[in-house]
């Protein structure tokens, strides 16, 4: 059934419809909570977040709106929200993994450092550009895509992407020149 | 076509020293559970509010035919209810049978030739 038709069953309260739209879109809606987030725990509130406030609002979509975009637009706003009120926990994040993936001590060591440079160069875009290179390099997500989910022109987003992507370069140069 | 190539390194880069999304740490049933329990009053809100509205509608349609039921009952009893005793009765041909005739009034009625008829015979009967 397409999610259109499960909008209007949730329009009229129908649980088994919400609870179908959920399961279609929720790891999804996770993967780009934690891209923006960085915290499991923060991303799986995130996405509760979302999905509720999509309920809400959920006469706004119109008959001709498409759920995917407009639900995953309420995801990013909401991690987004989130990170300003509580800034990012992922020191956490990258202790874990470097504990998890058994490395050696140098190669741990470079690893955390590289994280940490791109971390840095990351924090350091405006927040729309670092959402868009997160969407894009990350999610592997199209700018047409982006562009309904953020809603900017295609043409707006990869200026914005390329834009990222300079800065990006410019900050970790000194590292890709040793790697 | 270098800074294609510079594009994909810098893909490469973030992909290889940004964590991946943990999903298979998540507990997809429980973040399922989690999100439909707290949609579970707005669900209901709707589902109350979708069947007041039917109800209200109803209600307002339930209405309608009463009072329409109601006049066609009246205007059932005015046509087939006897007349009452005393008074003549006329059919739809007597109706309009007399509107005929009233229409040929002036015809029937007595003319002016009939009123100077009437008044020589007068005056030759008192002759």
């Amino acid at each position: 059934m397409q999610d259109a038709l499960l909008v209007g069953r949730v329009l009229r309260g129908d649980a088994e419809a919400y609870g179908e739209l959920v399961s279609r879109h929720m790891r999804q809606a996770f993967a780009i909570a934690y891209r923006i987030l960085e915290h499991r725990e923060d991303a799986e509130d995130a996405v509760q977040d979302a999905f509720i406030r999509a309920l809400e609002r959920i006469d706004q979509l119109g008959p001709g709106g498409r759920f995917r975009p407009w639900m995953l637009r309420i995801v990013v706003n909401t991690a987004l929200n989130s990170r300003r009120r509580r800034g990012v926990r992922r020191t956490e994040a990258v202790l874990d993994t470097m504990a998890a993936d058994g490395s050696l001590p140098d190669e741990a060591a470079e690893r955390a450092d590289l994280r940490a440079r791109l971390s840095a160069a990351l924090d350091a875009l405006p927040e729309k550009q670092r959402t868009i290179v997160q969407l894009a390099d990350l999610e592997h997500m199209r700018s047409a895509e982006i562009g309904e989910i953020l809603e900017l022109s295609d043409g707006t987003v990869r200026w914005h992407l390329h834009e990222a992507r300079r800065a990006l370069r410019q900050a970790l140069s000194p590292v890709r020149e040793d790697t | 076509m270098h800074e294609h190539h510079d594009d994909d390194a810098l893909r490469a880069l973030l992909q290889s020293a940004t964590p991946a999304p943990p999903v298979d740490d998540v507990d997809w049933q429980r973040l399922h559970a989690r999100i439909t329990a707290g949609a579970t009053p707005l669900l209901r809100a709707r589902t109350q509010s979708w069947w007041g509205l039917v109800a209200s509608w109803s209600g307002r349609a339930g209405s309608a035919a009463a009072a329409a039921a109601a006049a066609l009952l009246l205007l059932l009893s005015q046509v087939s209810r006897p007349a009452p005793a005393g008074n003549e009765f006329f059919t739809v041909e007597e109706v309009l049978a007399e509107a005929m005739l009233a229409e040929a009034g002036p015809i029937l009625a007595p003319t002016n030739d009939d009123m100077v008829e009437a008044l020589l015979l007068e005056g030759s009967e008192s002759q």
